[in-house]
């Protein structure tokens, strides 16, 4: 097992090669490419489903609003202050920091599990986009309540996207990325027009006096729909915040923000969490209650903008997807001998689309959303806690890089406890992380420090 | 008019063509919503939008991977 995860870890330092230096003064970019870089990133195909979410968890428009601005501006604070300043101190990416402070053995396994979090978020996109396509099919959609697939119809049409996507993505990962990154100006325009085209159909006047009754009385209700818990202002103030929980607390935006020129750069991410997050999330949540509140993302899109809506269901969930699976395979790269980057990306693309047969990981996708963020979570806290509190307690830094150690030990132990922790906490899964974050931390710092005041204690 | 010179001229027309498709699909709902136009003219217009967006983004996307002196 040692041996085999050795050489793993060999294979996944070559992958990475090309960024283990750190990002030296004249690659530093502007502030401008990091706004257009977040704002589209924020406006994928999953928000067609996440405010949709929030009608149908009974959110009061007062309380909707409230959260949003909230959560949304702790998630902008979180890049800023947590993640950014790491970023620009060390000018690494998360994975090259993590084997100082981790040591290879476990960030190996980090690897693995955020591939398979990417390949259940992949799936989740997929269906997204197959609820569009299978409207022009005539193929039934999924219900709320589904865990597994209807018809055989749906586990066609979801393969086949897969299997799209997954050629696109072995065909070109870097130009298509690019292209995806020029649609999301477009993306952003239809989540718009697809809002204000529903106004009318919620009887909401052209000059928009009503407007704030409507969205009291007929969107965003305070209503649950059947077999839907009730959200609250706390429920969305946290879902804002930990949506992109494993990116600023979990630090692996470390990638983006090492080239910033500042570390309040963080603050760029206000593109992606405002006219981003906030905005697609209000023009889903009207587009599904006209539609009375089902959840099928493409009828809802092709309902509030025809055509152009449900390519937008499909183009939002690609660009999403594709990056996505690009990542899984690299992951998968590393275990595989000799693989190529096509044949790795295969076994991500196959995995993804078995995955996206099921309803589950759509239909519960604030759920997935808060698991994905609390399992990467902790190990967020332990880089936090070395690369900050170690230095005002004394405590030595990367002493398992030093000693030339495999696996740190302790933040495995540290990162497995958290997440017990946290699943026996009597708690809404949505507010877990933020206490397991710091169990991790105190948990990580306090070991070292009594380790090693123990250690001195016996050398004296 | 050297290659260079052309290229750029074509990449800005390209932009501002992008810009006027986006334009129509941002003015095609609110047009709906005061009632100047119906659906299907709101969802046809929008489709255009959308055509026209791709068509640029999609030339744009090939235009900044052409290597210097190819077309």
């Amino acid at each position: 097992m040692a041996k085999w995860l050795a050489r793993f870890v060999d294979r996944m330092d070559n992958l990475y090669e090309f960024d283990r230096e750190p990002v030296v003064p004249d690659q530093f970019k502007p502030g401008s490419q990091f706004a257009g870089l977040l704002a589209g990133e924020h406006v994928a195909g999953t928000e067609f489903v996440i405010g949709a979410f929030f009608v149908l968890h009974g959110v009061g428009f007062t309380d909707l609003l409230w959260g949003l601005l909230i959560g949304n501006l702790l998630a902008v604070l979180s890049w800023t202050f947590i993640c950014a300043p790491i970023a620009t101190g060390t000018r690494l990416t998360l994975y090259w920091y993590l084997q100082r402070i981790a040591g290879p053995g476990l960030t190996a396994i980090y690897n693995i599990a955020n591939a398979v979090l990417y390949c259940i978020l992949g799936g989740a996109m997929v269906a997204v986009s197959a609820t569009a396509i299978g409207l022009a099919l005539d193929i039934k959609t999924p219900s709320l309540n589904d865990v597994l697939p209807n018809s055989l119809g749906w586990i066609l049409l979801t393969c086949a996207i897969g299997f799209a996507f997954l050629i696109l993505a072995i065909l070109g990962f870097e130009r298509l990325s690019k292209f995806g990154e020029a649609c999301s100006p477009w993306l952003f325009a239809v989540f718009v027009a697809g809002a204000v085209a529903t106004f009318p159909k919620l009887g909401i006047h052209a000059n928009l006096d009503n407007f704030l009754e409507v969205a009291r009385s007929r969107i965003w209700s305070g209503v649950t729909s059947a077999g839907q818990e009730r959200f609250g202002l706390w429920h969305i103030i946290f879902f804002a915040w930990f949506c992109n929980l494993a990116m600023h607390i979990g630090l692996s935006d470390m990638a983006l923000f090492r080239y910033a020129r500042h570390w309040a750069y963080g603050l760029y991410s206000a593109f992606g969490m405002y006219p981003g997050h906030m905005l697609a999330w209000l023009c889903s949540g009207v587009m599904v209650a006209a539609v009375n509140r089902q959840m099928d993302p493409g009828m809802m899109a092709y309902e509030a903008a025809g055509v152009a809506g449900c390519l937008a269901v499909v183009l939002a969930s690609w660009t999403t997807a594709n990056p996505t699976l690009y990542r899984a395979g690299l992951a998968i790269q590393c275990v595989t001998p000799n693989w190529p980057r096509w044949r790795a990306t295969l076994v991500a693309g196959v995995l993804t689309t078995i995955l996206s047969c099921f309803p589950l990981f759509v239909m519960k996708l604030l759920d997935y959303v808060a698991i994905y963020g609390l399992v990467l979570m902790p190990i967020g806290a332990v880089v936090f806690a070395e690369h900050w509190l170690f230095p005002v307690l004394g405590l030595e830094r990367y002493r398992v890089e030093r000693r030339g150690r495999f696996m740190n030990w302790k933040a495995l132990i540290v990162w497995a406890g958290t997440l017990a922790a946290c699943f026996f906490m009597p708690l809404h899964l949505f507010f877990r992380w933020l206490p397991g974050y710091l169990i991790a931390m105190v948990a990580y710092t306090a070991w070292t420090w009594v380790e090693r005041r123990l250690g001195k204690e016996a050398e004296a | 008019m050297k290659s260079g010179a052309r290229r750029t001229a074509v990449r800005t027309l390209l932009v501002v063509a992008s810009a006027a498709s986006l334009a129509l699909c941002l003015a095609a709902p609110i047009l709906y919503l005061l009632a100047r136009i119906g659906d299907r003219d709101y969802k046809t217009m929008l489709l255009a939008g959308t055509i026209g967006w791709f068509l640029c983004a999609a030339a744009l996307t090939v235009s900044n991977y052409a290597k210097p002196g190819e077309p």
